[in-house]
């Protein structure tokens, strides 16, 4: 507040420079000789006198100093000097001095340079990690050749609701043959497989690939050669290809390929090459594909002798040159057409072809979550920026003063303009280079907690695209705070800002602060709303009932290879006999087995198991995993029996076939009526063959979730294995013991059972459900982080803010004070201001909040992306941090002495 | 500094000696000279505000005086008030200009302008 009446004339006749540096003390002197003679006679009129002939004195040397010292453009206290309008430095000159200018000012105020530089280097940093993980996920090219052009073909049954089903051998034999389509169509299967190392049976993961598979991914094994790309005379092309991890551990210190030979059960088979190190079969993760294997065994050359209705190939096409994707979709959509043609069993299905890009797909689960984080990214950028923009605009308040003074001396606005722009490029520079070394870092430490499954890419490579990112970051973030001196110079005005002794704010200047402020709590906010929804996700699906209980729970698997133990009688033995010795070990309360437990996908095996009463003609359309499972598998892995009974010794071989089926299922064949007594029409492996048998159901159990927690059951059929002897089981074992205890025990056990049988893949069953979790997990751990970011750089802001309001109304509170307000009153005062900010902010948070969340749905379980009580327990957390963040002025401001405040 | 060869001859104008005498014990700011010339000379010198800050302007970029941090003590004080502290070459001229003085002061003694010391 300036002084006013003729004090505040006298005062204004003075030069600029002069008030700049003696102004505030000029006026204290003055109003000593006032209150010093308020109480004389004439008191008022000899304080006038005085003035004014201490004006007349004065004035005329103060003016002459300060033309000497313009004249001479530097001067004790000064700003530094600015070269005028006129001659100033021009291109490279003129920015290094600007530059050098702006770096010396920036120094001045540590605390300002400091908070800008943190708020900018979290953003971008923030943006620059996560940046780094979306493109080597999403951007980075597959490992293969010319992977533009790879694609994956799936199955739907809509009439049966399924999607993403593998392709039967004769469908994928006719993708093949439609014309110009393709280049090549490769497919996979996986499963495992025991092999002989130093006379001990091991088993390994394995698949069953079409010769042509390599071909078509553009991958040369880097050792020997891969099949041989065309048809010969032999149904099956005879060798294996092995994984480069194989190669080393097996064969340690072989450098020649020729005579090395794997030792399966049942034959020996050559070893034709050895895949290049790191190779992998990149699938979604429901894709039924595992990330390693070690053995890939030939399919016939030609896939229409396999079973129409078997549907297990997972397929992979490589699109003939100049086909696009477009066209590619309507293709095989008409293949799938005459697939129902020719294979009339296939037509109830409604059986329909999906084409997808192999990289979109594959890296489908992990997309939705690295976008929403992307955009998580984007608000805490902006968010920065604004704290930045508000923080200048409280300094460029304060500098009003300096401004006009500059402007007085002859600075043009333009200069000045360009002054505050060489401000913000300096900090947009420094908060770029640690943010993008900072952030280079949080990837790499992102990348070592990445989950299974949400990329399958060795490392985060910092390319062109991570740099760009960064720069057009660095970029937005400067063109929104460069927006903020801007608005404050549009409104200076050098007369008033010379004039006001405590250089305070325009109405326009708290108008765009509060603005930013409320800016930055809406953002703040949507990201706290979306990290808390992901959050609660988690909780619910960790509390989710799975229909089984994991905990306490070891598995692991054992190949029955049907070539050692070709009949149906002995692997219903063996099975038998691995549940009697794993058993009897110490501390295992309970032991079973099944072909596949629940979120182990890649042992499945789709057959259609229609109930009776369902015409032939729609019995496609009831498509089931194929589970068999032993006696006790229900009771070891706590599956509860909702009706009738589960598996009984006496359900084998010799006796009638049974089947127990989950509420889901029941649900769907048979709707509401008692599916006990009914019979269904399900695929038995009986002989080396999947055979379709009527077998009834003696039991219904509470569904599971086998695929994932969060997705329910699609139907299941379990039957017993003594009945569906397949050529694996994966055994569930419950123990009061920890798995390294378990493990010793546990291949004695099973190579006591049979000398050529071994188990692998022995873990708990937790791990399993962890593993499913993981990507939520990981989304909801950056999510936190994101969070913390966020509601730091609010709290700085609103923090900055406030307190820089309080600073401008020292005198008001001052006033207040001394006209007899409670202190109490003055601390309410400022905390409602940072409250009301926080609060505007939260308004306009919430519209934004709401359309961000709609977003976030796939991502969501068991919380609604509108769930009120998210929305207004952050709105509370942010009042919350809004009045703390505010306490710290407000004590400051009840501690105001109002004789010096008023002074 | 030229100025304090020359101000030896020359007799020191007022303020400048008030200013210079207000600081010889303290550092002081502007509203304290103030107030410590008002009372030595009481009430009879009171120093205006622009004469006041020319002068310690003037005094500044002589050297006779310069600025210092204020007392720590926060309640002693508005941040902005800027102290002063009398510099070597400032406290040579105090010194100066007091011994012509008292030199004045012999000689007017010596002429019975003023009574002789002690006996008053």
């Amino acid at each position: 507040m300036s002084p006013r009446g003729l004090t505040g004339f006298v005062y204004r006749c003075y030069p600029a420079s002069f008030r700049r540096d003696f102004g505030a003390q000029w006026c204290e002197v003055a109003a000593w000789h006032r209150r010093n003679l308020a109480g004389e006679t004439f008191g008022r009129l000899r304080y006038a006198a005085g003035l004014l002939r201490d004006a007349a004195r004065s004035l005329p040397v103060a003016y002459a100093v300060a033309m000497t010292d313009r004249a001479r453009g530097v001067r004790r206290g000064t700003p530094d000097a600015l070269p005028m309008n006129g001659h100033q430095p021009s291109g490279w000159d003129g920015l290094s001095h600007d530059a050098r200018h702006a770096a010396r000012s920036l120094r001045r105020s540590p605390l300002f340079t400091l908070a800008a530089v943190a708020s900018l280097a979290m953003g971008i940093g923030a943006g620059t990690a996560i940046f780094s993980v979306v493109n080597a996920v999403l951007l980075e090219p597959l490992p293969y050749e010319d992977p533009a052009r790879l694609t994956i073909v799936w199955n739907e049954f809509p009439a049966a609701g399924l999607a993403r089903l593998p392709l039967s051998g004769p469908e994928v034999q006719l993708l093949r043959e439609e014309p110009d389509l393709f280049q090549s169509v490769g497919g996979i299967w996986a499963t495992s497989r025991s092999v002989v190392r130093d006379g001990r049976p091991e088993t390994v993961s394995a698949a069953l690939v079409t010769p042509n598979l390599f071909a078509v991914l553009g991958v040369r094994p880097h050792m020997g050669r891969s099949y041989n790309a065309e048809a010969s005379s032999a149904p099956v092309p005879t060798g294996v290809l092995i994984s480069d991890e194989l190669w080393r551990t097996h064969y340690p210190g072989a450098t020649e390929l020729s005579g090395q030979t794997v030792q399966l059960e049942g034959g020996t088979q050559p070893i034709l090459g050895v895949l290049p190190p790191g190779f992998e079969v990149l699938f979604p993760p429901d894709g039924g594909i595992p990330e390693r294997i070690d053995l890939f065994l030939p399919l016939p050359w030609d896939l229409s002798v396999l079973t129409p209705a078997q549907h297990y190939i997972r397929v992979i096409g490589r699109l003939a040159e100049g086909v696009d994707l477009f066209s590619a979709q309507q293709r095989v959509a008409s293949v799938a057409q005459r697939a129902k043609e020719i294979y009339t069993q296939l037509a109830s299905t409604g059986d329909q072809f999906t084409l997808l890009p192999l990289h979109a797909d594959a890296v489908r689960n992990a997309r939705p979550a690295l976008l929403a984080l992307l955009g998580a990214v984007g608000l805490l950028l902006l968010l920065a920026s604004a704290n930045v923009a508000s923080l200048m605009l409280a300094r460029t308040t304060t500098r009003a003063r300096e401004m006009a003074l500059r402007a007085s001396l002859g600075a043009s606005r333009r200069r000045l303009v360009q002054l505050l722009l060489m401000e913000g490029v300096l900090l947009t520079l420094a908060g770029a280079l640690a943010g993008v070394a900072a952030g280079h870092y949080a990837a790499r430490v992102l990348w070592t907690l990445r989950p299974v499954g949400v990329a399958r890419i060795d490392a985060v490579p910092m390319d062109h695209r991570v740099i760009l990112f960064a720069v057009g970051a660095a970029i937005l973030a400067g063109t929104v705070f460069a927006l903020a001196p801007l608005l404050s110079m549009s409104t200076l005005r050098p007369a008033n800002a010379l004039g006001d002794r405590t250089g305070s704010a325009s109405p326009q200047q708290h108008r765009s602060r509060a603005l930013f402020m409320s800016a930055e709590v809406a953002m703040g906010l949507t990201i706290l709303v979306g990290a808390t929804l992901l959050m609660q996700t988690l909780t619910k699906l960790k509390q989710a009932d799975l229909g089984y209980e994991p905990s306490g729970l070891v598995s692991f698997k054992v190949a029955l290879g049907e070539r050692r133990f070709p009949t149906d009688a002995e692997r219903a033995g063996l099975a038998a006999e691995l549940e009697r010795r794993i058993g009897a070990l110490p501390g295992v309360q309970s032991v079973g087995a099944g072909s596949h437990l629940p979120l182990k996908t890649w042992a499945n095996w789709a057959e259609p198991a229609a109930p009776d009463g369902v015409p032939e003609s729609e019995r496609e359309s009831f498509y089931v995993d194929h589970r068999a499972v032993t006696r006790r598998y229900f009771e070891t892995i706590g599956a509860r029996i909702a009706a009738g009974r589960g598996f009984a010794e006496s359900d084998n071989g010799e006796s009638d076939a049974v089947a127990v089926v989950d509420q889901a299922y029941a649900a769907r064949a048979f709707a509401g009526q008692d599916p006990i007594g009914r019979r269904v029409l399900a695929s038995q492996y009986r002989n080396g063959a999947f055979t379709p048998t009527w077998v009834t159901i003696v039991g219904v159990i509470d569904d599971i979730r086998d695929r994932s927690p969060s997705l329910p059951s699609s139907g299941q059929v379990y039957l017993p294995f003594a009945q569906s002897p397949r050529w694996e089981l994966t055994y569930a074992v419950r123990s009061d013991r920890a798995l390294d205890q378990l493990v010793g025990d546990i291949r004695r056990g099973v190579g006591l059972a049979h000398g050529d049988l071994a188990a692998a893949e022995i873990m708990v069953m937790d791990a399993l459900v962890d593993g499913a979790l993981a990507p939520t997990r990981f989304v909801v751990l950056l999510g936190l982080i994101f969070s913390c970011l966020a509601l730091g750089i609010a709290a700085i802001g609103l923090y900055s803010v406030v307190a820089y309001n309080t600073a401008q109304r020292v005198r008001e509170f001052g006033l207040r004070v001394a006209l007899g307000a409670d202190r109490r009153d003055i601390m309410r005062n400022v905390l409602g201001y940072g409250v009301r900010l926080s609060i505007i902010g939260i308004l306009a948070g919430i519209p934004a909040a709401l359309m961000t969340t709609r977003l976030l749905r796939s991502l969501l379980y068991g919380v609604q992306p509108h769930d009120p009580l998210t929305l207004a327990a952050v709105a509370v957390l942010f009042v919350g941090v809004a009045a703390v963040a505010s306490l710290g002025p407000a004590l400051h401001a009840t501690r105001i002495d109002p004789i010096r405040a008023m002074q | 500094m030229a100025s304090t060869d020359t101000s030896t001859t020359k007799p020191l104008a007022g303020t400048i000696f008030y200013i210079l005498l207000a600081l010889a014990d303290r550092d002081e700011y502007g509203l304290g000279i103030v107030e410590e010339v008002a009372h030595r000379t009481a009430g009879a010198v009171r120093l205006g505000p622009g004469t006041l800050y020319n002068a310690i302007k003037r005094m500044l970029s002589d050297g006779l005086v310069e600025e210092v941090d204020g007392p720590d003590d926060p309640s002693d004080g508005d941040p902005r008030r800027r102290y002063y502290r009398i510099t070597k070459p400032g406290r040579g001229l105090l010194t100066d200009e007091a011994e012509r003085l008292e030199r004045l002061v012999v000689a007017a003694r010596a002429k019975k302008v003023l009574p002789v010391r002690g006996r008053s």
